[in-house]
């Protein structure tokens, strides 16, 4: 089960963190799997393009962990945007991917 | 962009085939019924099995499936049969 944790702090969103296997599937037809890569990879990017220093974006190998001091907007509205995606996912697939605020 | 998309990132077991294995039939129960030195009624189902593991003696029939039974009532008694074999009977009660 993949499952996602987020800090929020006076209703900043200040860590997230994708870790574990979906198990939907073999790796190649996991299509759990599949959703969360494409929504956590967009995220990187996205946070990557802003280059603000205030954000650190790790890759441990299984587990992606985003810690965030920006006080950047929109990186708010990214978190939030990404945790929905996550949870609409989590609707039709909780059997594979969990999502829990810390 | 910096993070080329691993689309399997969280997915499990790294391109493993899937088995062809895991089906198995239904158990069918083989074995002893009866205990030796246990009473029975004739008719009474002593041993079901494949072939003749134990073989049917004094009292004891062998049905179509290899099933052997009491014909009396009685004790059960499991004994040799030869050097290497084994048999089962039914001795009434006195």
């Amino acid at each position: 089960m993949i499952k996602v944790k987020y800090i929020q702090e006076d209703d900043k969103y200040t860590y997230l963190s994708i870790k574990g296997h979906a198990e939907f599937e073999d790796s190649g037809k996991d299509l759990v799997c599949a959703g969360a890569s494409s929504i956590v990879f967009g995220l990187m990017n996205a946070l990557d393009d802003l280059s603000d220093d205030d954000v650190v974006i790790k890759d441990l190998g299984n587990e992606i962990v985003i810690e965030n001091r920006s006080k950047s907007e929109v990186i708010q509205n990214y978190f939030e945007l990404v945790i929905f995606q996550l949870k609409t996912i989590e609707e039709s697939y909780g059997e594979y991917l969990k999502v829990e605020r810390k | 962009m910096k993070y080329v998309l691993n689309i399997q990132y969280f997915a499990s077991k790294k391109g493993v085939g899937s088995t062809k294995n895991g089906r198995d039939s239904q158990s069918k129960r083989l074995g002893a019924k009866l205990a030796d030195g246990q009473f029975c009624t004739a008719g009474s189902i002593i041993y079901r099995q494949r072939g003749t593991k134990i073989h049917p003696g004094t009292n004891v029939k062998k049905g179509g499936d290899d099933t052997l039974f009491a014909t009396c009532d009685g004790v059960v008694k499991f004994e040799h049969l030869g050097k290497d074999k084994k048999k089962v009977s039914v001795y009434p009660q006195a």
